[in-house]
């Protein structure tokens, strides 16, 4: 049985069921999603996103990020046939935690560094940043709501360190 | 007794409920959130800790983190906590403390027999005493440690939970006295992020017992509102029971928060301890000053204490510490202190240094003694009587209390703990803060400010200007201060007659005389004669000590204090619990395991796990009651004589295009790529610059200019940088995109005579013939439905396919290819078996036999390097030492009794060898019992290797003492043509 289905809520609900509490924070994991990594070979050319389905993340001159749960939006995988645009699937390669609730922003400020504040991080924001000893790609998608996306591998780990964090503030699992 | 008594109604906790604790087995009644000191006290607990070295009888001196030795250990569910400091611990109901150091306890202690050997163990004792015979010392060490120390670690791990968390903000403030809530105040009303953080678990606390008015309204009155105000805006954070230990460069500081003192309850999951690791544009430094004490003979007697200390308990905890007290100071502040102590029913005697001053303790009815000083205490057990010494010679009063102030001294750590120096200032008669350090300020008394309305009018500024650089506009006015004491007096550094008795550090036991044999031993710099006599280096770090152990230095040298200096303030301000700044990083988050996509369907399978780097994997599958060689036997035989299965996910895989992949892997492999046709694969041989094997691996040719390299396991992270680096420095008109997909692909191998038979019950898309899909191939197609990538590579020799479909269908591809593989009856493989196949076919594995010093051809890999073109390491390997016949090559190792077991970890010697330094001439790196051959069979590095085979020598592990005769062999045992693999 998978690890992410054997643990239990810390604080028990009346009827059993896990709802989601105002007061402290849920950890869920995110899925649907489709991802596409694109690397220029040499110069980057431009890329067109359809900003409204598309959250882009820009990791590096020539290599960018792009998520969506339309993968219509997102180019095809491949080498383009100028042969100097690679496109790869990403989309089984990481797996995706939502944490959300009013105290999802202090769980998130003990595992990063980056200021979360809304001057710094407002909503709809991304960053690569280290949340303890994994890498991350961090996205604000409300003003409670952090999703943390990580290579699957580390999936497991990951998902035992939020629930660590969360622990003070009564975290449920969504 | 001391006639500690609570007045009722006083203090910060009037109403709050009593509870129970115990000291040392003594059940007490106290009161919840005091201090334990003040219980202690309250319950004529006298003697709470005994001295590092001499073991006198420590009571407690002080009122917050500056009391020296006031140190108990507390009993938790959680675990022992010694040396927690009683002045700082919350009184819980249930509290159970003890004394440390000491035997059969703290009020009757054996081991204070050390004080009357005294004169065996002064300063430096250790180089001096106890020296000889040197037989003896190991006796000498074990009692002497036995003696010497604090507490006793726990033997338990400690289970308390403790949490940690990053932060930001624009300003801190370090210190929640008058001028920090000022400070606040200013920068808050701004609209600044600000952070206020004090050590109590109530802010301005030095203005409790203050006469003065601010801005028109008392000391206290203006205090709570301000708290009110802060505790309004969502811009502040405030921090009670908060310090802050360090502040490094570049505006980053480490916070204390204690969250509770009292034990979790059952499935409470709030955590102890926070520790804040905050990053600030600037930070304020309001830490205020420590009060100095004089120093007398006999000043370490219970009922020592200070003068602010003995107030303090008055206004904050409603105690008055005992009945008959003495107070020796210099200022009129100390005047208003003991007329509090007067009015509240103690009998008071000032003794002033000064001709004269404040009449307010004398209109109390305190007997005020002027121009006199204390000169020594007696008592059995704490203070009984108190020497006074005046104009008219000295004369014993009867008390229990001796409360002294001789001065302050600015907590300037924060300042200096980023290198600010220390002056000091002889008018004022303390160390101030010298020139500024970046990014802090320091405002009040810990910048030597003593006056109210001075502290207050530069915590204003401070903040202002803080605020200005960050763009915030600041409305906030000085107020205004009446009333207020002004501080006078030049408190004298008295020279003890006794200075024996006269202690400086009171947990260390150092006194002025041994900070004058220091002096006269030649240790003359304040570093050295801190190490020497240990002043300062207990768990108070000299808060109280220190200053006037650098007089009594000056003195020595006949030097002025400047010349002298402070030791260097380094963080943490206070000792940090450990599980605090651990905080969630057990081993399991310390260093995260990798998991594969199929990691339940090998625990299923009954799989024996293995840590491999950062990856856990399945080392082989346990079926029934099979030993560990069992199974792996029986798995090995499978994939020679039928098929198996093995998750080899965890390899590197790296996509490339562009129009220049072929360029840059000519570059990067010693063989060619040119010729390699899509469709196709080819094994690739990377090296370091220096001509050493760097990593391996399949790289197969997808399309006309993609391209898809697998690299080791290990290897995925450093190839990938490996090859960025390159394309974006030294070959940046290269045109190659690199993308790792290591996470993206779940691969699993089918290997075995029968592997075609399963692969074709699954395929489809491509003909699995032959000769449609020859050995090296790369086919796209699907595999039980799954869109997947074959590849037709090899690592056990023999037929295989590696099969990769996107990690989110693993488990679907799983359980279709061994629902493929029952006819065949096929079983999962693992590592281990993974190992001994290998080990057969002699393939040398990167991190064994490449171990960071071997080149190709000391691996018999001549073949791969080309000398057509090009590549990272060649002119290394043209270096004539590379290709030196008597460097280490691979070699095959079989015992010449094939029964006998190899040794492990043997080395490679001549038989008549076995005792000589130096016979080494190689020795075995990887071996294993192999049932393809009924033996076991080693690969080896041994000098000159290449031409020794058939030679025997001997297998000799000195540690262990295994021995073998062995020969060498060719390391290819099984079919080393390869025809296996290709058929």
């Amino acid at each position: 049985m998978s690890r992410l289905s054997r643990r239990t809520s810390t604080i028990p609900t009346e009827d059993g069921r896990l709802a989601s509490d105002p007061a402290g924070v849920t950890v869920a994991p995110l899925t649907g999603l489709q991802k596409r990594l694109v690397r220029w070979a040499g110069s980057p050319g431009t890329l067109e996103t359809s900003e409204a389905t598309v959250i882009r993340h820009d990791v590096a001159v020539g290599e960018t990020v792009l998520i969506s749960e339309d993968a219509s939006v997102l180019p095809a995988p491949g080498v383009d046939e100028a042969g100097t645009r690679l496109v790869v699937d990403q989309s089984a390669a990481q797996l995706a935690f939502r944490v959300s609730g009013a105290k999802a922003r202090a769980l998130i400020a003990k595992g990063t560094a980056v200021d979360l504040h809304d001057s710094a991080f407002a909503v709809g924001a991304t960053v690569g940043t280290r949340f303890g000893a994994f890498r991350v790609l961090l996205v604000r998608s409300a003003s409670d709501v952090f999703d943390l996306h990580i290579d699957r591998s580390f999936g497991d780990a990951l998902m035992d360190l939020l629930l660590d964090y969360g622990a003070e503030f009564g975290v449920r699992e969504g | 007794m001391t006639g500690a008594r609570r007045v009722p109604g006083a203090g910060l906790l009037a109403g709050a409920p009593a509870v129970s604790f115990s000291f040392d087995g003594r059940r007490h009644t106290g009161v919840a959130g005091e201090s334990l000191a003040t219980a202690l006290l309250a319950n004529g607990e006298r003697t709470i800790a005994r001295s590092f070295k001499y073991h006198r009888p420590r009571g407690v001196m002080g009122v917050g983190n500056e009391d020296p030795a006031g140190l108990v250990t507390l009993a938790r569910p959680s675990g022992d906590e010694p040396n927690s400091r009683a002045t700082m611990v919350e009184l819980y109901d249930g509290l159970a403390a003890r004394g440390q150091n000491a035997w059969p306890s703290v009020r009757w202690d054996m081991t204070a027999v050390t004080d009357l050997l005294s004169p065996l163990f002064p300063a430096g004792f250790y180089y001096k005493t106890f020296m000889g015979p040197a037989a003896a010392w190991p006796l000498y060490e074990k009692v002497i440690r036995r003696i010497a120390g604090l507490g006793a670690v726990p033997a338990t791990p400690d289970t308390e939970l403790c949490t940690s968390t990053h932060a930001h903000g624009d300003l801190l403030i370090a210190g929640g006295g008058a001028a920090g809530l000022q400070a606040a105040l200013v920068a808050a009303r701004a609209g600044a992020r600000v952070l206020l953080a004090d050590e109590n678990p109530w802010f301005g606390l030095g203005l409790l017992g203050e006469d003065a008015r601010i801005d028109g309204e008392p000391a206290q009155t203006w205090a709570k509102a301000a708290l009110e105000e802060l505790s309004g805006l969502e811009n502040v954070t405030l921090l009670p029971r908060t310090t802050v230990a360090g502040r490094y460069e570049q505006g980053f500081v480490i916070l204390c928060e204690k969250l509770r003192d009292g034990p979790a309850l059952a499935g409470d999951p709030s955590p102890r301890w926070r520790l804040w690791k905050l990053r600030v544009g600037s930070t304020i430094i309001a830490t205020g000053a420590i009060e100095r004490p004089m120093v007398f003979a006999n000043n370490d007697r219970p009922g020592v204490m200070t003068v602010g200390a003995v107030g303090a308990y008055l206004n904050r905890y409603g105690l008055l510490v005992g009945e008959q007290v003495v107070i020796a100071a210099s200022d009129d502040d100390a005047h208003r202190v003991a007329s509090q102590l007067a009015r509240a029913g103690a009998e008071v005697t000032v003794a002033d240094t000064r001709d004269s001053g404040s009449g307010v303790a004398a209109a109390a009815g305190v007997e005020v003694l002027w121009r006199s000083r204390v000169a020594d205490t007696a008592g059995r057990g704490g203070v009984a009587g108190v020497q006074i010494e005046g104009p008219s010679g000295r004369r014993w009063i009867s008390a229990t209390i001796a409360a002294s102030r001789g001065g302050w001294s600015p907590a300037l750590h924060l300042y200096a703990q980023t290198g600010g120096k220390a002056v000091w200032d002889d008018a004022r008669a303390m160390f101030v803060p010298g020139a500024p350090e970046i990014g802090a300020v320091t405002v009040g008394p810990c910048n030597g400010t003593m006056d109210l309305a001075a502290a207050l009018a530069e915590a204003t500024a401070a903040s202002s200007a803080v605020c200005g650089e960050l763009g915030y506009s600041v409305t906030s006015a000085v107020p205004t201060v009446d009333g207020a004491d002004t501080a006078s007096g030049i408190p004298g550094f008295a020279t003890p007659a006794n200075r024996k008795r006269s202690f400086v550090d009171v947990q260390n036991d150092v006194t002025i005389a041994d900070l004058d044999l220091a002096v006269r031993e030649g240790y003359r710099s304040i570093e050295h004669v801190k190490r020497y006599t240990t002043l300062g280096m207990g768990t108070d770090q000299g808060k109280l000590g220190n200053i006037n152990g650098i007089r009594a230095i000056a003195e020595a040298r006949g030097e002025p204090m400047s010349s002298v200096g402070t030791t260097r303030f380094r963080p943490p301000y206070v000792p940090l619990p450990i599980g605090a700044v651990a905080a969630h990083m057990s081993p399991e988050h310390h260093h995260p395991m990798r998991r594969t996509a199929i990691h339940d369907l090998h625990a299923q399978a009954g799989c024996v796990w293995l840590k491999a780097g950062a990856w856990l994997r399945p080392q082989f599958y346990r079926r029934g009651t099979e030993t560990d060689l069992e199974a792996v036997n029986r798995e090995v035989l499978a994939v020679r004589n039928n098929v198996g299965l093995v998750d080899v996910s965890t390899l590197g895989k790296i996509e490339l295009a562009g129009p220049d992949v072929v360029t840059f892997l000519n570059r990067i492999y010693t063989n060619g790529w040119s010729t390699l046709k899509p469709g196709m694969g080819r094994y690739g041989l990377m090296l370091r610059e220096d001509g050493v094997v760097f990593d391996d691996g399949v790289t197969m040719r997808l399309g006309e200019s993609h391209y898809v390299m697998s690299t080791t396991s290990g290897g995925a992270g450093a190839v990938r940088e490996w090859m960025t680096r390159l394309l974006e420095t030294r070959w940046r008109d290269l045109n190659v995109a690199v993308v790792p997909v290591t996470e993206q692909w779940f691969a699993a191998a089918l290997a075995g005579p029968m592997a075609r038979d399963v692969l074709a019950r699954v395929a489809e898309g491509f003909d699995v013939s032959n000769e449609a899909f020859p050995f090296m191939g790369a086919r796209v197609g699907k595999i039980a439905g799954i869109p997947a990538r074959v590849f037709r590579i090899s690592f056990s020799g023999e037929m295989s396919y590696e099969i990769n479909v996107p990690s989110d269908r693993a488990v679907e591809l799983w359980k279709a290819l061994l629902e493929a593989g029952k006819p065949e009856a096929m079983a999962p493989y693992g590592v281990e078996s993974m190992g001994v196949l290998r080990l057969e076919k002699g393939h040398f594995v990167v991190g064994r036999e490449a171990d960071g010093r071997t080149t190709p051809y000391d691996l018999g890999l001549g073949r791969m390097v080309s000398s057509k073109k090009w590549f990272i390491g060649k002119e290394a390997l043209d270096f004539p030492e590379m290709k030196n016949p008597q460097r280490r090559h691979v070699v095959g190792i079989v015992p010449v009794d094939r029964k006998q077991r190899l040794p492990g970890s043997a080395h490679l010697i001549h038989a008549d060898q076995i005792d000589a330094v130096g016979a080494s001439q190689g020795w075995i790196v990887s071996s294993a019992w192999s049932p393809t051959f009924d033996h076991d069979i080693a690969l080896a590095l041994l000098d000159g290797g290449q031409a020794r085979h058939g030679e025997r020598m001997l297998a000799y592990a000195p540690i262990g003492g295994g021995k073998a005769d062995v020969e060498i062999v060719s390391p290819h045992f099984y079919d080393p043509d390869g025809g296996r693999q290709i058929g």
